[in-house]
């Protein structure tokens, strides 16, 4: 037998569902089910539980009336169900938060219906100013972003931390997003011949080809924004060890496997690309961590002190 | 047997309707679906409740009236009921757009965000970009939202703090508030929390007035801190020094050398994240002065070369 769903979602869906139905009478199932993001057979089933319910002693006139005719529906006799219930902290700073940062991001209207729409939330959660999302604005970011929505190649400057070094090179660029705390260009590579992130910070210069390009599929534009929250597979695996003091770590960057230990300390497995972000983030953690695994790059931060070190001792 | 959901369905339907509150035994008497036994039907009223509470529904213990010990629940309309929105479907169809757009990683998918406000309305938009969340970020926003001082540990000090503000900005979340023990106005970065934030009784504190988050915080990483202010001096590679310059302002360069190189001024109060934004550099930078940050930069270096040995 398969487990049963937990009744948590499905209660805050049921609570969802009946005051909108109900002020909505007639609504179509498909398009309520396209509305809430329930399939219509499980929109049906959990109609069909409201006939059931009400105030006791759930006598005919005390529950819940369902009628649903040639895929439309009505609900009656559900007053105390006539309003939401309020917004979770957890729902009120999703829909804040993702609000707030996209109105930061250049470029939006500051005065439209996001703006109004989050005035009216603000007012409701109880969070006038107090939450602010900054997502910056690195130089490029429109070129790339007017690129992206033409399809047009582009010939960039860019700056590689790993080597650094300042290389130039034809992309295509097919998504602009924001993760981390920076902005990133997913692109076919003509250089590389291959998919690449590009962090806007790091573009120097942005200058048009004239040449376009064949817009990818959406789904791949999907697949690009998620390389970089979901590691490829041929990336090396690193393990290290954090003392307690550095386990925001865990928080702060995916890791497949987090394991705390009775002290307080902790082994994860972190995907690594590039070499020299291994090594900054050994440099800046310096004594509270330490790398297991594999044995290859167990003496990357030692390696980069070293090196560092050379400017400290002239 | 009476399906869990329908059961909850009328507890909640319940304890919404009733006037006054409602004994445990009136509970199981009125609602469907709980065992005989008294001990079984307590456990399954706990296990009720606490699911209830978990999405958000306020489930009071009260007294039932004013003449006896005897005490009940109920479910405090005013407390249930989400206010009017009265959000127009440009209003809906912008932050539809808004959640689908922006992903509060470990937050409520998008669709699940909007049910109480209505559900879907026209198009999704294609991700655009992320933000992390960490576990205590959800208790310290709802502590803000209701005025309710926290305490913390934080660098292995517990700190209370009234949260006057939250502020994502380069990647991470800082709560900015008042200080109860150092008396002043502090940030903290969200993910080094370290454990639980605990949470005191509602409207404890008024923030100011037209607060600004991001003013409170500052600028810089390395002046979010109680140390001494320290005038430091790092030297910045030429491959770097036109995007750093752009982050500390102009007006921090104290000098700019012939091989594209320059030398900027920064004000520290937090040597730790100081340490970290110069080594974040890695060969494109030194700290010039003063010796003693120089010094407890060759230390931390020298630790670290040891290691591997």
């Amino acid at each position: 037998m398969s487990p049963r769903p937990l009744p948590g979602p499905r209660l805050r869906r049921v609570l969802a569902l009946v005051p909108w139905i109900a002020e909505h009478p007639g609504a179509a199932l498909t398009d309520i089910a396209a509305r809430f993001g329930v399939s219509e057979v499980g929109l049906e089933h959990d109609l069909g539980l409201l006939p059931m319910c009400g105030l006791p002693p759930y006598t005919p006139d005390r529950l819940i009336e369902v009628e649903i005719v040639d895929g439309h529906v009505w609900i009656r006799f559900a007053e105390y169900f006539e309003r939401p219930l309020r917004l979770s902290a957890e729902e009120g700073l999703a829909l804040l938060a993702a609000g707030r940062a996209l109105l930061a991001v250049p470029g939006s209207d500051e005065h439209g219906a996001l703006a109004t729409a989050l005035e009216k939330l603000a007012r409701v959660v109880g969070a006038a100013d107090g939450l602010a999302v900054e997502v910056g604005e690195p130089p490029f970011l429109d070129a790339l972003r007017r690129a992206t929505d033409a399809n047009e190649r582009v010939e960039i400057d860019y700056y590689s931390f790993g080597r650094d070094a300042t290389t130039t090179r034809q992309i295509d660029p097919q998504s602009v997003f924001h993760a981390f705390g920076h902005w990133y260009a997913a692109a076919y590579c003509h250089q590389a011949a291959d998919e690449r992130l590009f962090r806007l910070d790091r573009i120097r210069a942005v200058r048009p080809t004239g040449s376009h390009f064949e817009p990818p599929a959406r789904e791949d534009a999907a697949h690009f924004a998620n390389t970089v929250y979901h590691p490829r597979a041929e990336d090396p695996r690193v393990t290290l060890e954090l003392a307690s003091e550095a386990a925001w770590v865990v928080e702060s960057y995916p890791s497949e496997e987090a394991q705390e230990r009775p002290d307080g300390s902790w082994r994860v497995v972190l995907a690594v690309s590039e070499r020299a972000w291994l090594e900054r983030l050994l440099l800046q953690l310096g004594p509270a961590a330490r790398v297991m695994a594999p044995p290859g790059l167990r003496a990357v931060g030692a390696e980069a002190a070293k090196r560092l070190l050379t400017r400290y001792r002239r | 047997m009476i399906d869990r959901l329908e059961r909850l369905t009328n507890l909640v339907a319940t304890l919404l309707d009733t006037r006054r509150p409602l004994t445990l035994d009136e509970i199981v008497e009125l609602v469907p679906g709980y065992p005989d036994d008294k001990l079984a039907h307590r456990r399954q009223f706990e296990r009720d409740k606490e699911t209830l509470r978990g999405i958000g529904i306020p489930v009071r213990l009260e007294p039932v009236d004013d003449l006896g010990p005897e005490q009940g629940y109920r479910i405090p309309p005013d407390e249930y009921y989400l206010p009017p929105l009265d959000l127009t479907p440009d209003e809906q169809a912008a932050l539809h757009v808004a959640v689908t757009a922006v992903r509060l990683e470990g937050g409520p998918a998008p669709a699940e965000a909007l049910w109480k406000l209505g559900g879907r309305e026209g198009e999704a938009a294609n991700a655009l970009a992320a933000l992390p969340t960490v576990s205590a970020l959800p208790a310290l926003f709802d502590a803000y939202r209701s005025r309710a001082a926290v305490t913390f540990t934080y660098r292995g000090e517990l700190r209370r703090v009234d949260p006057w503000g939250i502020l994502f900005r380069r990647g991470h979340w800082y709560v900015v508030g008042h200080d109860h023990d150092r008396g002043d106005r502090r940030s903290f970065r969200v993910d080094r929390i370290e454990g639980d934030v605990e949470t005191g009784p509602a409207r404890a504190f008024e923030p100011p007035a037209h607060l600004e988050p991001a003013a409170l915080l500052g600028d810089e990483p390395w002046r979010y801190g109680d140390e001494e202010v320290v005038s430091a001096r790092v030297a910045v590679d030429a491959a770097q020094a036109a995007a750093i310059v752009e982050q500390v302002g102009e007006d921090a360069v104290v000098e700019r050398r012939d091989d594209g190189s320059v030398v900027v001024e920064l004000s520290v109060t937090n040597t730790a994240a100081f340490r970290s934004f110069v080594l974040g550099l890695l060969d494109a930078a030194e700290v010039i002065s003063p010796p003693e940050l120089r010094d407890e930069m060759r230390a931390w270096l020298d630790a670290l070369a040891r290691s591997d040995t």
